[in-house]
């Protein structure tokens, strides 16, 4: 380990190509531990790939990655959780949420683990920590996009890493949903671990994170959001039009005189999905 | 005839008596893997892997070796080529698979064009004969299906993970590609276990029709796995009865009853069969008139 503080999860120089292809130029990142970092950029600008690169999935031309000061290998991996986008799973398949949940803590037991008691009781936590243990018997392609999308917040829990990656967890999803995935963050936060968060929502962005990255194949602006998300920087990253429509969205989110209540308690949709923020 | 009668009948000789056995073991392992294999929408790939072990078997046919390794090697190569070209191949999945699994199995015919009884030994390989199969390539194909189901048993956990989200299982730092590996050198090993039963033509129909049957009767891959196996077990009895009876191919025998009752859970499944979703089925016009 190096001398200097490094508690958490070090993106040093990372370049990444498909080809031709420049997926990711020379970024440098850190999400130290106790600390939501928030990853924003439009559609193709790298963050699901830094993110990827981070787990191994994807082959590095440059950089380095590191987890509380030393490279990542694979055993170092398995502190990482992760919640995949929508479309990496088989939604078909015949398992049920607690399976789904119990799966997280594989890369823990091994080629030929099998889960222990201990392991289905971590899993029931998890969901009940997200309002659906109800559900546990339930085969996941039977629920809401906002279920599923806790389920897979739940399976990362369970694998109990030091690190947590959730690719854009508010696109698509119903309000109470984000009411209990914000309530997540702030609660991992607070036990400690370095969570990475991409996202369209600049109210996520801005309420929630400690440090924002603004990224378009390279990094734009990274830091505090108060200093982050100006105008000019977020023009910089989403061009003209995008920048327009995130902010759009953000002042429809938050009207300063509303006709209805939009933080009404109880089961109304108290926030508008994300994925108004970039229609 | 009395029911008793009817049941001992083909029991009493040694030879039926090991056909029972041998079926049933190959039946239940092609049934417990064939759950992932229709969910990964691998059914072609099974297909074309029965065919791709044609060649293996003849060679050995030719030099008096084992069948079962004979065609292992010749399953494996092509489950390799296979799983190679899928990465790698610039044709596309499909394409690639149709033209490793033809090319293999021309060159089986080639193969066993060469041998003086031709039409018998084919017949023997495409359709299967295990009422006509020696004890040793009886135990020999029953300990294959025993590894199938064994190695199926054993990385349950892995295998349904890899199936279901392989991204998270890289991510978790598991060895994928060895999963991946070790899931289609089962799959070789189960086409290769139903030969002497019911052929490498009929194969694929011991992987896919008990499991697509489980697939409606259950909601979980291992219940799944475990209604597959019994519907697998049930079929090859059922079929080697009508087989001894009515005296038919066993091979055909065994995968129409998998078929019948494949029919009979579509048609009277409790959730999802046929006449279910007809009862159930929400009636607008009633609920709009009333």
């Amino acid at each position: 380990m190096s001398a200097r503080t490094t508690a958490g999860l070090h993106v040093e120089r990372l370049t990444v190509m498909y080809g031709p292809h420049l997926a990711l130029d020379d970024a440098c990142l850190t999400c130290e531990r106790g600390q939501v970092v928030g990853l924003l950029g439009p559609n193709g600008s790298g963050k699901s790939t830094l993110l990827k690169a981070v787990l191994g999935l994807t082959r590095m031309q440059n950089g380095r990655i590191t987890l509380d000061g030393a490279p990542l290998d694979r055993r170092a991996r398995a502190r990482i959780a992760y919640t995949p986008q929508r479309n990496e799973v088989d939604w078909s398949f015949p398992i049920t949420v607690e399976e789904v949940v119990v799966l997280g803590r594989q890369g823990l037991r091994g080629l030929f683990g099998r889960p222990h008691r201990s392991d289905w009781r971590i899993a029931w936590e998890a969901l009940d920590q997200l309002g659906i243990g109800e559900l546990r018997r339930r085969q996941i392609g039977e629920l809401s996009a906002g279920q599923q999308q806790r389920v897979f917040i739940a399976r990362a829990l369970a694998q109990d890493g030091d690190v947590l990656l959730l690719d854009e967890p508010l696109t698509g999803v119903d309000a109470q949903t984000q009411t209990i995935v914000l309530h997540m963050l702030t609660e991992l936060r607070r036990r400690g671990r370095a969570v990475l968060v991409t996202t369209h929502d600049l109210t996520l962005a801005g309420e929630i994170c400690d440090c924002v990255c603004l990224l378009n194949t390279r990094v734009i602006a990274l830091g505090a959001p108060a200093h982050v998300l100006t105008p000019r920087a977020l023009l910089e990253t989403f061009g003209g039009d995008g920048a327009v429509r995130l902010l759009e969205g953000m002042a429809e989110i938050d009207p300063p005189d509303a006709a209805e209540p939009r933080y009404a308690s109880g089961g109304t949709p108290a926030r508008r999905s994300s994925g108004s923020a970039t229609r | 005839m009395n029911p008793l009668a009817f049941l001992l009948g083909p029991i009493q000789f040694e030879l039926t008596q090991r056909a029972l056995v041998e079926a049933t073991l190959v039946s239940v392992a092609c049934g417990v893997l064939g759950v992932l294999v229709v969910q990964r929408g691998l059914s072609f790939i099974s297909d074309a892997l029965s065919h791709c072990v044609v060649p293996g078997v003849v060679a050995a046919f030719l030099t008096h070796a084992n069948r079962e390794l004979g065609g292992t090697i010749s399953a494996l190569i092509a489950a390799w080529a296979m799983l190679l070209l899928r990465r790698r191949g610039a044709l596309g999945s499909d394409p690639s698979i149709a033209v490793v699994f033809t090319t293999m199995f021309a060159f089986g015919l080639a193969l066993i064009s060469a041998t003086g009884s031709y039409l018998n030994d084919l017949t023997e390989i495409l359709f299967g004969a295990i009422l006509a199969t020696s004890p040793g390539e009886l135990l020999a194909s029953g300990a294959v299906a025993t590894v199938v189901l064994a190695g199926t048993v054993a990385l349950f956990w892995p295998l349904v993970l890899v199936s279901f989200d392989p991204v998270a299982a890289r991510a978790q730092g598991l060895p994928v590609d060895r999963i991946e590996l070790a899931f289609y050198g089962l799959l070789a090993l189960a086409v290769v276990s139903g030969l002497v039963a019911v052929g490498s033509m009929l194969v694929t129909g011991l992987l896919i029709v008990p499991a697509t049957t489980a697939r409606i009767l259950a909601r979980r891959v291992a219940t799944q796995m475990v209604v597959s196996g019994l519907i697998g077990c049930v079929a090859s009895w059922i079929g080697l009865y009508t087989s001894y009876y009515l005296r038919i191919a066993s091979g055909g025998a065994i995968v129409l009853a998998a078929a019948l009752i494949f029919a009979v859970a579509l048609l009277a499944a409790p959730r999802q069969g046929i006449v279910a979703r007809l009862l159930h089925r929400p009636r607008r016009t009633e609920t709009v008139t009333a």
